[in-house]
């Protein structure tokens, strides 16, 4: 069986993109990629297929038609994938199954959300006419009960949470495709107003367009593109459910242990060889128990583990040096894939800014909740150079 | 009550009629099923169990932002609810709170099932449980 | 004989100061009001009441043979209430149900039809009334409006009943005078003629046929005003038990909700008349409290009343009254 390789990836900036259609989302990720293949590519002759992610946020009638209507690629496979926010990673993740299986030499791996056409927004969700399932259930107030209980069971305390918000805003700011531009202190984001208890304004990641891609090829194929591709080590995708009366799910994933035990077993690779990693943050409290469900660090120790400064851009093990979710944006479908696009960029030395010196095994993580807030999906890729 | 969805849970909406996996002894609610979410076993066979009308808060939040249709800040938790004979595990439910602050709340606080009208679908009130702290606290 | 197996009052946790109420009108406001939380209706605080009476009987749910429930508030002129809350309360589906409606005597109507039930099958039934009494903006009686519930569960006897249903006696007199259409306040029309020619008569002689006499210690009365009960009490020489001045005028539901205050209130051995006034007539039942009644579970009714909280003018309105009612937006 042949690897997979990532050998090219193209991205928009991402942020409130009025003036974008969802088409053009797609259309500017695509030839960004396009026209930064390193040896260059013949779009309609090298790709075989397309797995294309995204919720269709904006009701746009999404299926793999169209991302061919916005990238010209008729004629081939192209499958929509949709698993909650995980989205993106999932997309990644079959095309990467498909390659490794000798039935696609070139695939395409596309992402793109338009959050901002629809004012209702996520919100709406809660509003939802069912009993015991998501009534009355936002995002934040989903991850908000972790951090609740966390904080409560293993002492962490507001300001380790609120740390990862400080980390993730600073790194952004140094990351050119980032939506938020700024960086926030501890006490900012104490004192931004509370959205879901325990949660402030500056835990949540912002509602962002946004679009990215990348391309993926095995073994055969990789050098026609670029002399430096990455490898797909390992990956894994799970889910689980806090319904199923598991403690730890209460103030953890369940699904992001088994996503990354598969990813870290089919690598070879564990958590103290990964040396940089792109992690699901779109509230602060998620990374915190992030780190513990990638085994970065003991359960519980989540608070100790950014408070000495580990996760930091320049500390052992940076995570989210793009910024994450909470300064980069979580453009749905679009946001796991740009977090590949982040690690490849990263095992190639080409991140600029945030280079994490000397990275060759990365990690990206994209989790998902789904069924009205009621299961949780868990998405772990490992890349190496 | 009204409408399919709702007719066919009313016992579980209505009165906490639960379900015991006879594999696991996991308590299945409100799903009636015959796989079992924790130990896969299918098809499980399940025995009706009777849920207490008195909880215990394992996590919760407190939502400044929602939906016109529903009042903020709404307090919302994770709640245990044992059987009502004491006997095997709980079931492990969302509860929204009512009548409840977020003072009045911490990780194990004890919490009552309350009978009430979770929301109106479109003209008619559906009703089924939330909960509160009980109402003697507020004396 | 009819025995009370179980009582159960229910009143709302929110309250609105009826002073509140004088203050963007005019007028003086005394005492306080009940109020519905947003996410109540008559079901579930019927279902509260019933609950309660249920917790506190030696009657299982499922051997209940009878479900009369009383409102004259319910939004819907069709849905029913007795038939959701036996299902809620676990009965068999060969319960008997009946909704009473349309006059402030209907739980008075469904109490004394529940005691014949009982009599004619000797099995036990619930009796619950519910009210959300509806209330305009700047209308006479915004601030006594009140809302709340009571339940009673009667058996033909009991090793421990809370209290005994001594005798029931009705007065017909065909009187009507106060009205009020769905969703709309009521017209009151004139409060001394219907204190006279109405309540005096109606309720003198309903207590005379329930044989009553003088002796009863205790007095509650169910009627849409204050000097209104009062008159309705007239004919004993009873000290009154009244909710009026924490919950208000809650329809039907006064006279469970009062009477379960009583007894809960009331020494074991202490006689009770209870009267209920309302369009057509006036119903007057003699209760007895017995022992039982001295050692309840759960909340009692004068515990509802202090664990209380206040609304704004605001909310008491919204929380009232939420839905088109035939048409009609609320206020």
């Amino acid at each position: 069986m042949t690897d997979a390789h990532v050998v090219g990836s193209g991205i928009i900036d991402f942020g409130e993109k009025y003036e974008w259609a969802f088409d053009d989302l797609l259309e500017g990720a695509y030839l960004d990629l396009v026209e930064s293949v390193d040896h260059g590519i013949e779009p309609t002759k090298d790709i075989d297929a397309i797995w294309y992610g995204t919720l269709d946020i904006a009701n746009e009638g999404s299926s793999g038609a169209s991302v061919a209507h916005a990238t010209g690629l008729f004629e081939k496979p192209a499958t929509q994938i949709v698993n909650a926010c995980a989205t993106g990673s999932d997309a990644f993740r079959n095309a990467v199954q498909a390659v490794k299986a000798g039935d696609v030499e070139v695939a395409l791996v596309i992402g793109a959300e338009k959050m901002l056409d629809s004012t209702e927004g996520l919100i709406g969700g809660a509003a939802l006419e069912r009993l015991w399932r998501g009534r009355g259930v936002t995002m934040p107030a989903f991850f908000g009960m972790r951090a609740t209980r966390h904080m409560d069971q293993y002492e962490t305390t507001r300001e380790q949470i609120a740390e990862v918000s400080v980390k993730n805003h600073e790194n952004g700011t140094k990351y050119p495709h980032a939506h938020q531009q700024f960086e926030c202190s501890v006490d900012d984001v104490k004192e931004s107003a509370t959205v879901s208890y325990p949660l402030n304004l500056y835990d949540c990641c912002p509602v962002t367009d946004g679009a990215c891609a990348v391309l993926v090829t095995n073994d055969e194929r990789s050098r026609e593109f670029t002399d430096a591709p990455v490898r797909v080590a390992g990956y894994g995708f799970s889910t689980d459910s806090f319904m199923r009366g598991d403690d730890l799910a209460l103030t953890n994933f369940p699904a992001s242990r088994q996503a990354s035990s598969m990813a870290y077993e089919r690598s070879g690779y564990g958590p103290d060889d990964i040396d940089v990693a792109e992690v699901h943050d779109c509230f602060s409290i998620t990374e915190l128990i992030t780190y513990e469900d990638l085994g970065f660090c003991e359960q519980g120790e989540g608070g100790t583990f950014i408070d000495d400064g580990v996760p930091h851009l320049d500390g052992e093990k940076p995570v989210n040096p793009s910024g994450g979710l909470l300064s980069k944006g979580h453009p749905i479908g679009a946001t796991g894939v740009a977090q590949i696009a982040e690690i490849f960029e990263q095992l190639r030395g080409e991140a600029g800014d945030v280079q994490v010196p000397d990275a060759e095994v990365g990690l990206q993580h994209n989790i998902g909740i789904g069924r009205n807030a009621t299961g949780a999906v868990s998405c772990v890729n490992i890349l190496e150079r | 009550m009204s409408g399919p969805r709702y007719h066919r849970t009313r016992e579980q909406d209505q009165r906490l009629v639960a379900f015991e996996c006879q594999s696991c002894g996991y308590v299945s609610f409100p799903d009636e099923k015959q796989t079992c979410k924790r130990c896969g076993d299918a098809p499980a066979t399940f025995e009706e169990v009777q849920l207490a009308e008195r909880g215990e808060i394992k996590t919760f939040v407190v939502q400044e932002y929602l939906p016109d249709d529903i009042e903020v800040p709404q307090p919302l938790a994770i709640v245990d609810l044992p059987q009502a004979d004491g006997s095997g595990e709980s079931a492990r439910v969302y509860g929204l709170l009512t009548e409840t602050e977020l003072d009045e709340l911490s990780v194990g606080t004890e919490v009552e099932a309350r009978f009430r009208e979770l929301f109106d679908d479109g003209e008619r009130p559906i009703n089924s449980f939330k909960f509160s702290v009980p109402r003697e606290v507020k004396r | 004989m009819v025995v009370i197996d179980g009582a159960g009052g229910y009143v709302p946790l929110y309250r609105i100061d009826r002073s509140d109420v004088a203050d963007q009108h005019g007028g003086r406001g005394r005492g306080e009001s009940a109020v519905p939380a947003r996410d109540e209706n008559h079901v579930t605080m019927a279902s509260e009441a019933v609950s309660t009476a249920l917790g506190r009987s030696t009657t299982a749910a499922e051997d209940v043979a009878a479900v009369f429930t009383a409102s004259i508030s319910d939004q819907f002129a069709e849905h029913g209430i007795a038939a959701q809350l036996a299902y809620r309360a676990g009965t068999s589906t060969d319960v008997r149900t009946g909704d009473f409606q349309a006059s402030g005597r209907a739980a008075a109507d469904a109490l004394a039809t529940a005691r014949e039930y009982v009599r004619a099958t000797d099995e036990p039934a619930v009796v619950a009334a519910v009210d959300v009494m509806p209330v305009e903006s700047g209308g006479d009686d915004e601030s006594t409006m009140g809302t709340g519930a009571g339940a009673l569960v009667l058996r033909p006897d009991s090793d421990t009943p809370v209290a005994t249903l001594e005798s029931v006696g009705q007065a017909t007199t065909g009187f009507l005078e106060r009205h009020r259409e769905h969703g709309e306040s009521a017209t009151a029309g004139d409060a001394r003629f219907e204190r006279r020619h109405g309540v005096a008569p109606a309720a003198s002689t309903a207590f005379d046929r329930a044989d009553a006499g003088g002796e009863l210690e205790y007095g509650v009365a169910s009627a849409p005003g204050f000097r209104l009960a009062r008159t309705a009490l007239e004919p004993i020489d009873a000290e009154r038990v009244s909710t009026f001045n924490q919950v208000g005028y809650a329809g039907t539901a006064t006279l469970l909700l009062d009477l379960c205050h009583a007894i809960e209130s009331a020494d074991p051995g202490a006689t009770i008349g209870a009267v209920a006034y309302g369009q057509g007539g006036a119903d007057a039942f003699v209760v007895s409290v017995d022992d039982a009644a001295d050692d309840l579970d759960g909340l009692t009714v004068a515990e509802q009343l202090e664990a209380k909280e206040y609304v704004s003018y605001a909310k008491h309105l919204e929380y009232r009254e939420r839905y088109d009612y035939e048409g009609v937006p609320n206020a």
